[in-house]
């Protein structure tokens, strides 16, 4: 299986044959993206309301799956800057670099719509809580990452201290998923990760995870997009004249 | 009673992925048109 994984790896380490693959993989991400995304609502506009929180228990459907892609997004640039620092592979860099906005903007996603639910819920847009305070600490880390590349002119100084930084950012990734655990937080625990016995009723548990699906296969969709420009502006780099970097 | 609030979650869901997916789309095409174009121009110069 590994071996077989390798193997993958090697053959896409060529990004013409990337690029040919992602071609192929492109429209039919996209398609799944947008089916799973309309199921998904479809399916939330007939969940009933909830005992306690009445109908904003909708905010729900976008916000815990806005979460889940922050952590998702954050851990897939670290994997992907592990491999492009140890094992070289020349995807790596490009693949974290297509991440990072993407998983910003999940972050920034969560932060306000778990604002927009925090007031009518506990009767205040913020608090300085554990959960909280590490999400936006995730949110500024991915700001960092993001303009870390962009303030290194030389492309593989800038590719080795991004990766350097998302590595170290990672220790964030736990703090915020066990923030719940660790400390008193005004923040609820888990819900949905107690696969044994979830928490939350099968009304509300199944759009959850639709939603959950169609955040993931949007993150992807939008990273293989994001990817193949970088592939793009890479190809451009590489042939301008020197002195003379193009404006990508 | 929480009509604000949810449809303010939503809206701003749209408008964060929506803007996201138009500015991808926008730097991918504009990435492959410089692409083409940068061919382009190297094979007139060996045509020449």
């Amino acid at each position: 299986m590994l071996k077989a994984l390798e193997n993958i790896s090697a053959f896409y380490a060529n990004p013409t044959r990337f690029m040919a693959l992602a071609r192929q993989v492109h429209r039919p991400l996209w398609a799944l993206a947008i089916g799973v995304l309309a199921y998904g609502l479809y399916r939330v506009a007939y969940v009933p309301a909830d005992y306690q929180q009445g109908d904003s228990v909708r905010i729900m459907f976008v916000h815990v799956p806005a979460a889940w892609m922050s952590l998702f997004g954050y851990s897939f640039i670290f994997i992907a800057s592990v491999t492009a620092l140890i094992f070289r592979h020349p995807l790596g860099h490009v693949a974290a670099r297509a991440a990072a906005p993407v998983g910003a903007v999940f972050t920034l996603l969560a932060l306000i719509t778990g604002s927009l639910w925090g007031q009518p819920m506990w009767g205040t847009w913020w608090v300085w809580d554990a959960r909280l305070t590490s999400v936006l600490v995730l949110f500024f880390i991915y700001l960092g990452y993001i303009a870390l590349w962009q303030a290194i002119d030389e492309p593989t100084r800038a590719a080795r201290a991004a990766s350097i930084l998302a590595i170290v950012g990672f220790i964030n990734v736990p703090i915020v998923k066990f923030s719940v655990d660790w400390w008193n937080t005004l923040h609820q625990p888990a819900s949905v990760s107690r696969l044994a016995r979830p928490a939350l009723h099968a009304d509300f548990l199944y759009p959850l995870l639709i939603m959950g699906a169609g955040f993931l296969v949007l993150f992807l969709a939008l990273t293989l997009t994001r990817m193949q420009m970088e592939v793009l502006r890479q190809r451009l780099r590489a042939r301008a004249p020197k002195g003379e970097p193009p404006h990508v | 009673m929480y009509d604000i609030y949810i449809y303010a979650s939503y809206g701003v869901t749209a408008v964060l992925l929506g803007g996201l997916i138009i500015v991808s789309f926008r730097q991918l095409s504009k990435a492959r048109r410089q692409v083409f174009a940068l061919e382009a121009g190297e094979l007139k110069k060996e045509d020449e």
